[in-house]
């Protein structure tokens, strides 16, 4: 992953991420190893033409509509193995032997390597064959995965890059469910164990002084007497990275959706011209 | 006058900014009060004054828009068409829903006073009201807030931004500025919310509105720890008066009190309005990649007006799923809520090792120094930790957040996250120095926290550089030589860093090391490559010619950060009498008094002994002083005390020049008379005045010239030729431009001293203080231009504090200013000083003065008995009226811009001195003046003409002002913050049962010859309820009868009470001869206004 994260080597605009997360290429790669060539590229035709009209996430499955030749769209559902509980508390133990997971998790990022907290507890986060996948259609074709199923599979990379973590929903647990059970692991290696008698002394917070009612004689701070552009030129843009929008799971190259990287340079542009205005209309105070 | 309010009004879906204005009138009683309704706040300005008012500044009226002057018909239905921005629309009040109107009634709690005896029992207190200026009254009387109607102005957030920034940003301006603080304040967060535009402290989100459309908006993130700090800050700063709006005036019919707005909240809400409206106006003029998909539609909502957006329901939950895992790790800083950080601590590797240690721990937003360490955060899985008194949500959880947050901006620190519970991690030097220089800016650029060891902490502060430690000392100097500024210094250089001593061969070791953070005695400290060149082109060349003159040394001991040679000089030690003159200069040691000198006739109060032996140390050392003592202090008594000093000591060799406006020649020469009369003293003034030669024969043996800056101008060859002992320019502001030909002529001339005197607070007229401090000491405040560029306009156009302070530290040496109300100079004072205002006449008024006393004179001596006093009493009343000024004794309807009367003269330079004096004070305690007058006709004159020539509101008392007239006056006069500072008053009517107690100047304008009628007058403002001191001033005309009568009166006081006790009629019974002697005019007081 490079998210231009590295202060020291800063990534130029051109550089901004690879077009596809590890798990988003992980999952395609899955479809890549489906056998039947031609069946996969009418479920790519039919995901691009938009014939899926809803994904939803309902606890553990995926839930879809895809419009086929009838009428009435078919409803496509797709789950994977859960884990079970058991299972669930020995990747959690994993997990809670190294902050990193919990440091990322929390920060709203897929840990890299959290493929091996599964592995080494004889598990796997993704499937490792397609047939390792569940999947039900209502449509008349018996093959699975019929085309229907195919175009959700397509779509679901898209999703899996906008937000990993339904990844772990999938096998049974939310990226929340998964932060509570942490904290909980590590309360048990705990020492102390809540407050030691000890109450918060409460701060008054912003009494109404009706003596000093009209009251602010306060200078203006001078830190906001010369507004200057940021030393450096990196932006929050930068800190965050490209917006995970799906891009090119099944979009041919003249497809007219936006890549990400023409989104973030719009808004480079938008917050350089901000920038700008300010600094200016700065300069012009009480003239 | 009047003083604009507003704040920010917080609604469901945006928000805006109400502003109206207060103004001061007097409460009727018995005004209807219905129960059960909100009454109309009294002192709330209607819409047509709001609008008149807010066109008289037109630097605000131009930013806002056009409708904010069409006050809205209510409920009226009919359409009306509104222009704006060039667009005609239609805007039908009645389609626009309250919220949206730009003219509204809200309801406003305010601290409000129950009078319980009054028809009016309960009445708002004007926001310019200072508790302590309140009488002292028993506070408890305030604590009520009471419901209140006001009617003014709705702007949305842009036109908000506007409106704003439009006001101005210097500091407090005394109690006439028409700014609310409440405006104020909200002005600064105005300033606070562009900073942020220009730091791109801000993010695109997608938001579901309440009807559940999507709409595309732009959200400040409050991330770095400046701003977090200032959000903690300005939330405890907000002044109540923001928080107490009730709503919409018509819904409300209850007089109760909704709890007041949390401040953060109130702020977040102000900022995000404010930065979507600005990020968004920018946006609209850009253009989005084309594309049709939800991205696109958001992209476009971004610049949109109304942002919404349309797009299937599930796609735009989906693109805001994916914005709302994009922006995860900043995710905590877009509510600004959170009260905790992680933080990163460096510590300097330990003795033996090279590698620094990074901690990691948690820190309190609003207190740096609370810090919480790994440890116990790893102990407490807990939801709540309290720690040391405070609560920290999610402990654990908050701090791994940091960390995440941290590993994603400098993976160096990842692998140390590979354990359960990590505490530190390592970095190497070049790592370590990575981060100090960089990585810890970024760090908390980005809501994190740093912990730098105090030696590398302040990057931008000079004491840990590499730079010279100087230690100087005055050179020997020959017997009567002098030191001046420009005075070169013996001095030592010693190369430094981090406080400690380094000798050539220690620094090469330190170059060899090539290390950027280096070890010296403990200390970790930066070596900057620019300063090690600097340092050692240094010791290569010119370290021989380096010079440090006394000018230097002064700016150095003032604080004033300087190099030298590209090399800042970071420590400064001064030794025998070049330290004591700088610690007395930079005020760490108190000037000596002098002793009183034996030819000294008088009282020279403890605070005036001082001012006189500040004046003499200063002149030791040729340095130019500025008295700014508050006017009625003293400053003439003082520095003749200071040349009777002088002379005592034998020093007094060439005579001193003193410079002051014409009006206060006369004044000046019988002050010196009266408290030096050893000083030979001479008034060069007058068209029989000495000229060339002459001129240089007739000083040789005085003391003291007097003369005026007019002639300063006119005869500065001469004046130029002498050598002078000393100038001394009173009422200095005279030479406030130092572009005129004064100012010019003043600048040439050549003595060894220089003394400035002057009543305004010179400290806050940046112009005229470089004017004076550079006549005083040429060169010290640079040139006018780059005095402008560094002081002036920060100072004056923002308000910046650090320019100030470093301005103050820089001219403080140089000025000493004490106010009356200062506790030291209260105690010398006396409650009531009563002083005299010596006058000239001008030509107009000594020929008129001349003619009438002769031929009345003639008239009188021909006659006898009732009719002989009569006519006495007659020219007596008309002379005065000479004096007061001849637009009174010619009976002509205005007093003419004209000086024509040295009376009026100086009058009107003393009340701008003490309207300049109470502006600059912040505490509500204007100064406030009486002129008292005998002649109605003559306030009727004087009214009008002080109006115009102050540009403020007189009051004129009188015997035909009607009751009501009368009171209204008073209660203006006594309660109304920004109300007239100056009223005059008939003697007659102003004598009995007035109660002006906020008055504390009293100027006699003519006199009643009757100390018990004065007295009585003076006592008007000496009622129950004075707090302050008062001065008196009474003036009298040189040369003229009254000059007499007031030298009659102070020479035999108990004689003259006696004889003059019973007012003027005593003069009726004197003889012609007597008579004639009491009124013939004494030419040489006469103000020559040829010579003007």
């Amino acid at each position: 992953m490079n998210r231009l994260s590295n202060i020291y080597h800063k990534d130029d605009g051109a550089a901004l991420l690879p077009s596809r997360e590890w798990w988003v290429e992980r999952w395609l790669e899955l479809l890549d190893s489906y056998r039947f060539k031609k069946r996969l590229e009418r479920a790519r035709v039919y995901a691009r033409q938009g014939n899926v009209l809803s994904i939803d996430f309902q606890g553990q499955k995926v839930f879809a509509r895809v419009q086929g030749t009838e009428i009435e769209p078919y409803q496509v559902s797709i789950w994977l193995e859960s884990f079970t509980d058991e299972e669930w508390q020995y990747v959690i133990e994993t997990m809670s032997q190294k902050a990193i997971f919990s440091a990322k998790l929390l920060a709203g990022e897929m840990p890299t390597n959290i493929e091996q907290v599964f592995t080494g507890n004889g598990l796997s986060l993704f499937p490792f064959r397609l047939d390792d996948v569940r999947s039900q259609c209502s449509c008349p074709d018996q093959a699975n995965p019929c085309k229907h199923i195919g175009a959700v599979y397509y779509l679901l990379a898209d999703r899996f890059s906008e937000d990993p973590f339904v990844l772990f929903q999938l096998r049974g647990r939310t990226k929340e469910q998964i932060i509570e059970a942490l904290r909980q692991m590590r309360s048990r290696g705990s020492i102390e164990r809540g407050n030691k008698g000890e109450t918060p002394i409460l701060q008054p917070q912003y009494s109404l002084k009706i003596d000093h009612f009209w009251q602010y004689d306060e200078p203006l701070e001078s830190s906001l007497v010369v507004i200057v552009p940021p030393p450096s030129n990196e932006t929050v843009l930068d800190v965050l990275g490209n917006i995970p929008l799906a891009n090119d799971a099944t979009k041919n190259p003249e497809s007219n959706t936006v890549s990400a990287k023409a989104v973030m340079q719009y808004l480079d542009t938008v917050y350089k011209a901000v920038s700008q205005q300010a600094i200016i209309s700065a300069m012009k105070v009480g003239e | 006058m009047a003083i604009l309010h507003g704040s920010w009004l917080v609604q469901s879906q945006g928000g805006y900014l109400f502003i109206w204005g207060e103004t001061w009138r007097r409460i009727a009683a018995g005004a209807s009060f219905q129960s059960g309704t909100v009454p109309p706040h009294p002192l709330a300005m209607n819409p047509a004054d709001l609008i008149a008012y807010l066109k008289s500044l037109p630097h605000l009226s131009q930013v806002l828009p056009d409708d904010a002057f069409l006050p809205d018909e209510g409920s009226s239905s009919s359409g009306k068409t509104v222009t704006r921005q060039g667009r005609k629309t239609k805007v039908a009040s009645s389609d626009r829903t309250p919220s949206s109107r730009r003219w509204q009634l809200q309801t406003l709690a305010l601290p409000s006073h129950i009078d319980e005896g009054n028809n009016e029992p309960i009445s708002p207190w004007h926001s310019g009201t200072a508790l302590s200026e309140s009488t002292g009254e028993d506070t408890s009387s305030w604590q009520y807030l009471y419901p209140w109607q006001v009617e003014g102005i709705c702007l949305n957030s842009l036109e908000a931004i506007a409106f704003l920034t439009a006001l101005p940003l210097g500091s407090v301006n005394g109690s006439d500025s028409f700014l609310g603080r409440d405006l104020r304040f909200w002005s600064h967060i105005a300033r606070w919310s562009i900073d942020l535009l220009a730091r791109c402290k801000f993010l695109p989100v997608l938001n579901k509105s309440e009807d559940g459309n999507a709409i595309a908006r732009w959200q400040p993130l409050i991330d770095s720890a400046a701003d977090r700090d200032r959000l903690q800050k300005f939330a405890q700063q907000m002044p109540a008066a923001c928080r107490t709006y009730q709503g919409l005036g018509e819904k409300f019919s209850d007089p109760s009190i909704d709890l007041p707005l949390e401040p953060k909240k109130l702020l977040l809400q102000f900022l995000s309005n404010t930065i979507d409206a600005q990020v968004r106006n920018v946006a609209s003029t850009q253009s989005p990649p084309a594309t049709e998909s939800v991205v696109g539609e958001w992209l476009k909502g971004l610049g949109s007006e109304s942002g919404m957006i349309t797009a299937e329901a599930q796609a735009a939950e989906r693109l805001q799923a994916t914005l709302n895992s994009w922006i995860a790790p900043v995710q905590p800083f877009l509510t600004g809520q959170s009260l905790f950080c992680t933080c990163f601590k460096v510590h300097p590797p330990r003795q033996g090792e090279t590698d620094w240690t990074l901690e990691y721990c948690l820190q309190a937003v609003d207190d740096p120094e609370f810090l919480v360490d790994a440890a116990t955060i790893w102990n407490n899985a807990v939801e709540h930790l309290v720690f040391q008194g405070r609560n920290i949500e999610l402990p654990q959880e908050t701090f791994l957040r940091g960390l995440g947050l941290a590993a994603r901006l400098m993976p160096v620190i990842e692998p140390s996250l590979e354990t359960p519970s990590p505490q530190s991690c390592r970095l190497n030097p070049l790592q370590a120095y990575e981060f100090i220089k960089t990585g810890s800016w970024r760090f908390q650029d980005s809501g994190l926290g740093v912990v730098l060891p105090p030696s590398l902490a302040n990057r931008d502060g000079w004491a840990s550089r590499l730079g010279l430690s100087i230690k100087a000392d005055t050179p020997q100097i020959k017997k009567n030589e002098r030191l001046g500024l420009q005075s070169l210094l013996n001095f030592k250089w010693e190369l430094s860093i981090g406080g400690q001593r380094l000798s050539k061969k220690e620094f090469d070791r330190l170059v060899a090391l090539k290390t950027p953070l280096a070890e010296i005695n403990g200390e970790w400290v930066e070596l900057r490559s620019q300063d090690i060149k600097a340092a050692q082109a240094f010791f290569v060349s010119r370290k021989d010619e380096v010079a440090l003159s006394l000018e230097d040394a002064l700016r150095l001991g003032s604080g004033d950060t300087q190099t030298i040679e590209k090399l800042p000089v970071v420590s400064f030690e001064a030794s025998g009498a070049l330290q004591e003159l700088i610690t007395t200069l930079t005020g760490n040691k108190k000037v000596e008094a002098i002793a009183v000198p034996a030819s000294f006739q008088g009282q020279l109060r403890p605070y005036q002994a001082l001012g006189a032996g500040w004046l003499a140390f200063l002149e030791r050392w040729s340095l130019g002083a500025c008295l700014a003592d508050d006017m009625g202090l003293g400053k003439t008594v003082q520095l003749i005390a200071f040349l009777l000093y002088l002379q005592e000591q034998n020093t007094l060799e060439k005579p001193t020049l003193i410079v002051c406006p014409t009006s206060v020649l006369g004044n000046w020469e019988r002050e010196v008379k009266k408290f030096g009369p050893t000083l030979k003293v001479l008034v060069h003034h007058g068209d029989k005045r000495a000229k060339g030669k002459v001129f240089a024969k007739a000083i040789e043996d005085k003391d003291l010239i007097i003369t005026s800056y007019a002639l300063a101008f006119r005869d500065a060859k001469d004046l130029q030729s002498i050598s002078w002992q000393g100038v001394v320019l009173d009422e200095a502001q005279n030479i406030k431009n130092p572009e005129t030909k004064q100012s010019q002529a003043l600048r040439q001339l050549s003595s060894t001293f220089r003394i400035a005197l002057t009543g305004t607070p010179v400290e806050n007229r940046l112009q005229e203080l470089w004017s004076i401090l550079d006549f005083l000491n040429p060169g010290y405040l640079g040139q006018r231009n780059f005095f402008q560029r560094r002081f002036g306009i920060p100072i004056e156009k923002y308000g910046d504090t650090n320019s100030l302070k470093t301005l103050r530290s820089l001219v403080q040496p140089f000025i000493l200013r004490r106010l009356k109300s200062d506790r030291e100079i209260i105690q010398d004072l006396p409650e009531k000083q009563e002083m005299t205002v010596f006058c000239g006449l001008v030509e107009e008024q000594a020929a008129l003065y001349q003619k009438l006393v002769e031929e009345s004179l003639a008239e009188i001596e021909e006659s006898d008995g009732i009719q002989r006093r009569g006519m006495i009493l007659a020219l007596l009343v008309k002379l005065k009226q000479i004096c007061n000024h001849p637009a009174q004794f010619l009976k002509e309807a205005t007093v003419g811009d004209r000086h024509r009367s040295g009376k009026l003269q100086r009058l009107e330079e003393m009340l701008e001195e003490l309207i300049l004096e109470g502006d600059s004070l912040r505490n509500g305690f204007a100064e406030r003046a009486l002129i008292f007058t005998q002649f109605a006709e003559w306030g009727k004159l004087l009214k009008p003409h002080l109006e115009k020539q102050l540009g403020r509101e007189v009051l004129f008392l009188y015997g035909s002002t009607t009751k009501n007239q009368r009171e209204e006056m008073i209660d203006r006069f006594q309660n109304d913050p920004q109300g007239p500072r100056i009223m005059i008053l008939s003697l007659k009517a102003g004598g009995v049962g007035l109660n002006l107690t906020r008055a504390n100047h009293v100027f006699h304008f003519d006199r009643w010859w009757n100390p018990a009628v004065e007295n009585q007058a003076t006592d008007r403002v000496f009622r129950i309820g004075q707090t302050r001191n008062v001065q008196v001033h009474k003036f009298v005309c040189n040369g003229t009868l009254e000059e007499k009568i007031h030298d009659l009166i102070e020479s035999k006081k108990a004689l003259a009470e006696q004889v003059v006790g019973a007012g003027e009629h005593w003069l009726t019974e004197l003889d012609t001869d007597q008579l004639r002697n009491l009124l013939l005019l004494d030419r040489s007081a006469v103000i020559d206004e040829e010579a003007e």
